[in-house]
C-alpha cells in the first residue's frame, strides 16, 4: 500500500478544501485503500509558497496552490487573472482547456503533472459606496495583491495599494484602503460586510487553485492505481466547478443577508472596465509571446457563440 | 503513539538538559522524530523548513521593537516613567510591580506578538524594578504572564492566523478579545494586590514606601510621562490613523522612539551602535528558536503524532464541558512542545468540526484558543516569553517557569470564567450587528 | 574563549545590522509618505497615493539578513540561549566533556542544515524560483544569504569545539565553562 501526503494552504471550511478531500477519499476507495492520500489543509504541514517546491522535491506527493501565485515563472500562469478575459464559467472553463497542455508541459520541466483546477468564483470589485462611474476610482486606493491587479486598477485611475490578507480588516477600518477586489466566496468568508457596504459583481476573472502530483511518485504507482488517481482527478474537476458555482450562490446569499448591496455595472463603467482589462490584456500577450497567441487562439475557438 | 511521545519528550529532555543551545535541541529532537518515527528525509525537510520561517512580512516586526525596547532602555525614559508613576503607585499594594502589568497591556494595543511584547516591555521595566528591590520573581512572573497579552489585545498575530483558516471576521476576533484581556489584566493586578498585602510587605520584597509627596508635585512628576506616552500615542495613532499597518508600526516605533531618546538627551552614536547590535542579539536568538521550534513542528505533523491524539480526543464523545476540559489539557500538553501558530492550525484542521457538532461559538473558540496559546507562552521547554526573559536575565528558563505559575493558574480561571459568562468575550462583537 | 575569526562574524553581523536599518528605514519611509499624503488630502489637495512598491516583499526577505547573518556573532557572544541548570553544577572535568558534546551535537546539525540549504539553493538556481510577489526576487540569493550565516556559525562552533577538546584533552581540570568566564567579567 503507498501512502501519500497532500498539502494544501486552504482551511476547512473553503470548499476547494472540501472538494479535495473528497478526490482523496475516491481514490482511497477505487483503490481499496491501496493508495491513501493524508490531506493536510491549512498550511499545517507546510507553508503555501513552499508547497510546489516540496512536490517538486517528492517531500510530499501532492499539492494545491493557487495558479497565478506562480506568476513571475511565466506569463502564462497570469492567463486567469487577466481582467475581462473569461466573463464566465463557460468562457472560463474553455480558457483552462486551452491553458492546461502549456501549463502541462510548463509543469512536466519540474517533474510535476497537474491533476486538476477548480476556480474560485469571479472577481467584483468591493467598495464602501455604491459604484456607478470610472471616475469614482480616480484617487481610490485599491487593494492590489498581484500585478495585474495593479495595473488594472491604474488604467482605471485608482491607486493600487499593497495590502497583506491578514491586514486586510485592520487596513479597512483604518481608511488604508477604500476598495478590494476579490471573489463573493472570499468576501464571505473575511465577513466583508464588517467594513464594505457593496459589491460590484463585475466578473472580471477566475482565478484558479490547482492540484498537482510529483510525476515521479505517481509513475510508482502501478496501473489501476494510476488510473484510479486519473478518474478521481477527473470527477473533482467536474464537481469542483459545480462546487464553486453553487458556493457563489451561497455566498451572494450570505453577502445579501448581512446587508451588502450587489449591482451589475451598466453602461459606461461596464465600458470603461472592459476598456481598462483589454489595456492590460494587449501588454500581456506582447510579453507572452507566441505561446500566448497560440493559447488564445485556442480558447477562442473553444469559447461558446453564444456571446 | 505511545513510544513516539517517549522517544520525543527523551530526546527533548536529554538534549536540553544537556545543555545544547535551544535552538539545536529542537532541531535534534525534530531530526530523531524524523528519522526513527517516520519514513521521510529529514534533510530537506529541515533545510526547507528552516527557510520557510526565515522570511516573512508579518515577522519582521519582532525585530523592530526588540531594537524599540533596547533604544527605550538607553534612553533614560524608563527610570523617568518609574520615578513619575512611583508617588502615584506607593499606596496601592504591589506598586511598581504594576507597571509590568500596565505596560504590557499598553503594548500589547501596539504589538501583535507575545515575545516582542515581553523583549520591550521587560527591557524597560526588569533592571529598574530589580533596582528598586522588589521581588525578582514577581517581577519576571508578571512580565512573563501579562506580556502575553500582546496575543489577545488587538492587533494579534494567533487571532488573524486562526481568523483566516476558520474563515472568521477578523475584525469581530480583535474586538472579542479586548474583554477577557481587561479580564486577565484585572486578575494579574488582583493576585499582585494580594500577594503584597499577605506576604510581600512584610518580607519587604514589595518595594519600599516612598516619601509622600504633594499632590502638586506628583502632578509636575507626571510630566516626565510625556516622552513616553507620545510615543505610545504615536504608535498608536500611525495605525488607528491609518497612516500605518500593525507591522509597520514597529518600524516607525524605532524611529520615533530614538527622536524621543534624542529629545529626551540620551541618544548619541554610541547608543545608536549599542541599541542596534544588542537587538540583532536578541533577534538572531529568537529567530534561530522560531525557525527550530517550526522544524519541530512540522516533524511532529509528518510522523502524525498530534494528529493521531487529536483523532483519539474526536472520538470520545464527551459532552461540551467536558470536551473542554479534556482539550484545555491536551493543548497544554502539546503547547510545551509546539509553537502557538501549529497549536492553532493543529486543532483547526482536526478538531473544529467536532467543537462547531458541541455548538460552540467560533469567535468564543478563537478567543479561548489564543488564551491557551498564551498559556503554552510560558510552558517549557518551547516557551518563548522564558527564552526572551532568559536572554535578558540570564536566569534559568525552569526558574522562571516557577515564577509564572500563580499567573498560569489565572488564566485557567479566566478560561472557567469566559466558559461560565461567554458575554465577556461575546458581548462586544455582538453589539457590532 | 578568543575566537580568531571573531572579526569575520562582527562582519555578519554588521551585514545584520544593515539588512535591520534596511527594513526601518524603507517602512519608516513608506508611513511616512502616507502621512504626508494624508496632509495633502488634508490641505484640499489630491491624494497622490506615493507607496515604494514591494516594500512587504523586500522587507520579508531582508529579514533573514537581519536575523540570520549574525548567527556567529551571537554564538560569540553567548546570546543563544541554553539550560545550564544541570550542567553548571558539574565539575570542570565532567563539563569539559558535556561542553564538548554540546558543540559537536550543535555542529552536526548546524553542517546538517548548511548542505541542506545548500542543495535548496541549487534547486531554486534549477528551476529558476522567484519570490511570487511584485518584485520577483529570485530566492537563491536570500537563501544565500541564510546559508552565509549558518556557515558562518559552524566555523565559529568548529573554533569552539576545538579550543574545548584542547582543554579536554590537556587541563580539563583548568576548564572554566563560558558561563562562569562571563560572569569573571570576561567575554
Ligand atoms: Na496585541
Ligand atoms: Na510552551
Amino acid at each position: 500500500a503507498d501512502q501519500w501526503n497532500l498539502a494544501t494552504p486552504y482551511g476547512d471550511a473553503s470548499f476547494h478544501t472540501q472538494n479535495t478531500k473528497q478526490f482523496a477519499e475516491d481514490v482511497r476507495k477505487a483503490t481499496d485503500g491501496e493508495l491513501d492520500i493524508t490531506m493536510h489543509s491549512g498550511g499545517s504541514l507546510i507553508s503555501h509558497a513552499e508547497i510546489k517546491p516540496s512536490v517538486r522535491r517528492g517531500t510530499v506527493q501532492a499539492g494545491e496552490i493557487f495558479l497565478s501565485t506562480l506568476s513571475n515563472e511565466s506569463p502564462i500562469y497570469e492567463v486567469d487573472t487577466l481582467p475581462g478575459l473569461a466573463n464566465s464559467y463557460d468562457d472560463a472553463y474553455a480558457l483552462w482547456q486551452a491553458s492546461k497542455p502549456i501549463i502541462t508541459k510548463l509543469f512536466a520541466e519540474q517533474g510535476l503533472m497537474p491533476l486538476y483546477a477548480v476556480p474560485w468564483p469571479s472577481q467584483g470589485i468591493y467598495t464602501d459606496f455604491k459604484l456607478t462611474d470610472a471616475d469614482q476610482f480616480q484617487g481610490l486606493r485599491v487593494r492590489a495583491p498581484n500585478i495585474n491587479t495593479q495595473r488594472f486598477v491604474k488604467n482605471l485611475g485608482g491607486i493600487p495599494t499593497e495590502t497583506e490578507e491578514a491586514d486586510i480588516p485592520t487596513a479597512f477600518s483604518t481608511g488604508r484602503v477604500d476598495a478590494m477586489i476579490t471573489s463573493v466566496s472570499t468576501g464571505k468568508s473575511m465577513a466583508a460586510w464588517d467594513y464594505v457596504s457593496n459589491f460590484s459583481d463585475a466578473n472580471l476573472w477566475f482565478p484558479k487553485n490547482i492540484v498537482f502530483v510529483n510525476k515521479r511518485a505517481f509513475d510508482r504507482l502501478d496501473d489501476t492505481e494510476q488510473k484510479a488517481v486519473l478518474d478521481a482527478a477527473k470527477q473533482a474537476e467536474r464537481r469542483g466547478w459545480q462546487m464553486s458555482r453553487d458556493d457563489r450562490a451561497e455566498s451572494v446569499k450570505a453577502l445579501e443577508a448581512h446587508g451588502i448591496t450587489i449591482s451589475k455595472p451598466q453602461g459606461d463603467l461596464k465600458k470603461q472596465l472592459q476598456a481598462a482589462g483589454d489595456k492590460l490584456f494587449k501588454s500581456w500577450q506582447e510579453r507572452a509571446g507566441e505561446q500566448a497567441k497560440q493559447l488564445v487562439a485556442d480558447y477562442r475557438q473553444r469559447q461558446q457563440p453564444s456571446e | 503513539m505511545l513510544t513516539l511521545s517517549l522517544a520525543t519528550i527523551a530526546a527533548l529532555a536529554l538534549l536540553l538538559g544537556g545543555g545544547v543551545w535551544i535552538a539545536f535541541a529542537l532541531l535534534g529532537t525534530g531530526w530523531i522524530a524524523l528519522s526513527f518515527f517516520s519514513s521521510f528525509d529529514p534533510g530537506p525537510i529541515l533545510a526547507s523548513d528552516f527557510w520557510g520561517a526565515s522570511y516573512g512580512w508579518d515577522l519582521t516586526a519582532l525585530p523592530m521593537f526588540v531594537w524599540m525596547g533596547e533604544i527605550l532602555f538607553r534612553s533614560g525614559l524608563a527610570d523617568n516613567m518609574f520615578r513619575a508613576l512611583a508617588p502615584w503607585l506607593n499606596r496601592i499594594p504591589g506598586r511598581l510591580l504594576h507597571s509590568n502589568i500596565i505596560g504590557s497591556g499598553l503594548f500589547a494595543a501596539v504589538c501583535g506578538s507575545s515575545a516582542a511584547t515581553c523583549a520591550t516591555v521587560g527591557k524597560m521595566t526588569l533592571p529598574e524594578l530589580e533596582r528598586r528591590g522588589y521581588d525578582p520573581d514577581l517581577a519576571i512572573g508578571t512580565l512573563a504572564s501579562a506580556s502575553t497579552l500582546g496575543l489577545l489585545i488587538p492587533p494579534s498575530i494567533m487571532m488573524i492566523v486562526y481568523g483566516v483558516v476558520t474563515e472568521q471576521s477578523i475584525s469581530r476576533l480583535f474586538i472579542a478579545g479586548i474583554g477577557p484581556g481587561l479580564l486577565l489584566l484585572a486578575l494579574f493586578m488582583t493576585y499582585l494586590v494580594g500577594w503584597s498585602l499577605l506576604v510581600g510587605e512584610r518580607q519587604g520584597r514589595a518595594g519600599r514606601r516612598e516619601a509622600a509627596t504633594s499632590f502638586g508635585e506628583k502632578l509636575r512628576g507626571s510630566l516626565q510621562l510625556i516622552p513616553l506616552l507620545i510615543l505610545i500615542g504615536g504608535i498608536l495613532g500611525s495605525i488607528y490613523g491609518g497612516f500605518a499597518s500593525p507591522t509597520e508600526a514597529a518600524s516607525a516605533g524605532v524611529v520615533l522612539s530614538m527622536l524621543i531618546a534624542r529629545a529626551n538627551g540620551h541618544f548619541d552614536r554610541a547608543i545608536f551602535l549599542d541599541s542596534l547590535f544588542a537587538a540583532i542579539r536578541t533577534a538572531c536568538m529568537i529567530a534561530f528558536i522560531i525557525a527550530g521550534a517550526s522544524f519541530l513542528s512540522s516533524a511532529m505533523s509528518f510522523t502524525q503524532l498530534p494528529m493521531n491524539l487529536a483523532n483519539a480526543i474526536a472520538t470520545l464523545g464527551l459532552s461540551p464541558t467536558a470536551l473542554l476540559v479534556i482539550l484545555t489539557l491536551f493543548l497544554l500538553v502539546l503547547g510545551c512542545f509546539l509553537d502557538g501558530i501549529s497549536l492553532i492550525l493543529l486543532v483547526t484542521s482536526i478538531i473544529m468540526p467536532l467543537i462547531e457538532a458541541a455548538g460552540f461559538d467560533l469567535i468564543w473558540f478563537g478567543i479561548y484558543l489564543v488564551i491557551v496559546v498564551e498559556m503554552s507562552q510560558i510552558t517549557p521547554p518551547v516557551g518563548f516569553n522564558l527564552f526572551v526573559i532568559q536572554g535578558m536575565t540570564g536566569k534559568d528558563i525552569l526558574t522562571i517557569t516557577r515564577a509564572t505559575i500563580p499567573f498560569f493558574l489565572l488564566m485557567i480561571v479566566a478560561i472557567a470564567l469566559m466558559r461560565l459568562f461567554p458575554g465577556i468575550a461575546l458581548y462586544l462583537p455582538q453589539a457590532m450587528n | 574563549m578568543t575566537f580568531r575569526l571573531a572579526k569575520l562574524y562582527t562582519l555578519g553581523a554588521w551585514g545584520a545590522a544593515v539588512c535591520m536599518l534596511a527594513i526601518c528605514g524603507l517602512v519608516t519611509v513608506q508611513v511616512v509618505l502616507r502621512c504626508l499624503d494624508g496632509l495633502l488630502v488634508l490641505a484640499g489637495a489630491e491624494r497622490t497615493g506615493w507607496e515604494i512598491g514591494g516594500v512587504s516583499e523586500i522587507a520579508a526577505y531582508l529579514l533573514v539578513g537581519a536575523t540570520f547573518l549574525s548567527l556567529a556573532y551571537t554564538f560569540v557572544h553567548h546570546a543563544h540561549i541554553r539550560v545550564t541548570l544541570v550542567i553548571s553544577r558539574l565539575p570542570a572535568l565532567a563539563r569539559v566533556w558535556v561542553e564538548s558534546a554540546c558543540l559537536a551535537v550543535a555542529l552536526t546539525l548546524a553542517v546538517v542544515l548548511g548542505r541542506g540549504l545548500i542543495t535548496l539553493i541549487g534547486e531554486s538556481l534549477e528551476y529558476g524560483d522567484l519570490s511570487s510577489g511584485l518584485l520577483a526576487i529570485p530566492l537563491w540569493i536570500p537563501q544565500t544569504v541564510l546559508a552565509l550565516g549558518v556557515g558562518l556559525l559552524c566555523l565559529a562552533l568548529t573554533e569552539a569545539l576545538i579550543a574545548t577538546l584542547h582543554t579536554a584533552l590537556t587541563a580539563p581540570r583548568h576548564y572554566v565553562a563560558p558561563e562562569q568566564h562571563e560572569e569573571a567579567g570576561g567575554e
